[in-house]
């Protein structure tokens, strides 16, 4: 290729940045590696301090979850009991499935709650989840809760 | 005289034929609507309760069997039979994939199942809207519950036709019927 010299240094900027977001990409993963994956869900708990309950560090690319509804949560304990026999949403941009007791979408609230990442589009009709090492409550209002602001919980399709 | 009567018999009963059935077609949506949401609106149906009876029996053996991974979709086939018994032909696909992702009714119908309770349409007013495809309606139900509470309710909602002339949507509304389920499963 041949640029003049205007030319090559934007050329030059270009490839400067993108080696500077791959370097920037590679030492975030390696951070977040670091942290060490949950086996059962594949995500990241961070322990903030002793005595703050685990938090559940959850980004997505498109920024705000866009929960789809996808018909029936079902989730088993590591027991073998059905813990959750209710609803089940997942996130159209990055595939995290939540399963809830109640329906967020109609009654604002969740009551128990798991959530895992499929990474693939799940069926319709919904999901079991096997061996949940971890169910969570939350009888708050979830258009209120901080936390919770992070989801839009939509009808699918 | 009579031989006049006689030439005119035919094109009258013809054209009141084509009237008759003229105003029938007008009507078909309507008629449509009706049956949908009679169907719809009457809680649980005996369909969905079969299918879902079925679909537990499913989960049930899935989890007792060895080979169990740690996520599995659920089969949609046994919802989809109990849809087209339900419905028949006059709803869109999109409409059953709406309903086994649970819209506001499935919802109803899984609750109903679930808690116990049943909802029977009382009255449903049909009213037309400036859309050709859409049309309103107003229905009157009776929620009974397991524990014996009983309680009637008004719920509004849309019902759009798509243009195939198959139901491609329906909309429910009720506050006080959101507030007395809210109630219900608190107390649950």
């Amino acid at each position: 290729m041949i640029f003049n010299k205007k030319e090559y240094i934007i050329y030059e900027k270009i490839n400067y940045t993108t080696y500077l977001n791959l370097v920037l990409t590679f030492c975030s993963s390696m951070i977040a590696f670091a942290k060490g994956p949950n086996s059962e869900s594949d995500m990241y708990i961070v322990n903030l301090k002793d005595g703050i309950s685990p938090h559940w560090d959850l980004t997505c690319p498109g920024g705000k979850h866009r929960m789809k509804s996808n018909g029936k949560g079902v989730v088993y304990d590591t027991s073998g009991n059905r813990v959750i026999n209710g609803y089940c949403y997942q996130c159209s941009n990055c595939f995290l499935v939540l399963a809830s007791q109640h329906d967020p979408r109609i009654s604002h609230t969740l009551g128990k709650y798991h959530f895992h990442m499929a990474y693939e589009p799940i069926g319709i009709t919904g999901i079991i989840i096997n061996n949940a090492t971890y169910i969570e409550e939350f009888n708050g209002d979830t258009r209120t809760d901080s936390f919770w602001q992070g989801f839009e919980f939509i009808k699918g399709l | 005289m009579r031989k006049t009567l006689k030439n005119y018999f035919t094109p009258l009963l013809l054209l009141g034929i084509v009237i008759v059935s003229l105003f029938w077609i007008q009507n078909l949506p309507v008629r449509n609507a009706k049956k949908i949401l009679t169907n719809l609106l009457n809680i649980p149906s005996q369909p969905l309760v079969e299918a879902y009876h079925i679909m537990d029996m499913d989960i049930d053996d899935y989890i007792k069997s060895p080979h169990k991974q740690t996520i599995a979709s659920l089969d949609d086939a046994p919802l989809r039979e109990a849809y087209k018994d339900m419905l028949g032909n006059l709803v869109s696909d999109s409409f059953v994939e709406e309903c086994i992702r649970l819209n506001e009714i499935a919802y109803l119908h899984d609750l109903a199942i679930k808690q116990d309770f049943t909802i029977k349409l009382k009255k449903l007013d049909i009213l037309k809207t400036n859309q050709k495809d859409a049309f309103l309606y107003e229905a009157q139900i009776f929620i009974h519950t397991s524990t014996g509470k009983e309680q009637e309710f008004q719920i509004t909602g849309k019902i759009q036709f798509n243009n195939n002339g198959k139901v491609s949507s329906v909309s429910l509304r009720g506050r006080e019927l959101q507030r007395f389920i809210e109630n219900e499963l608190n107390e649950t």
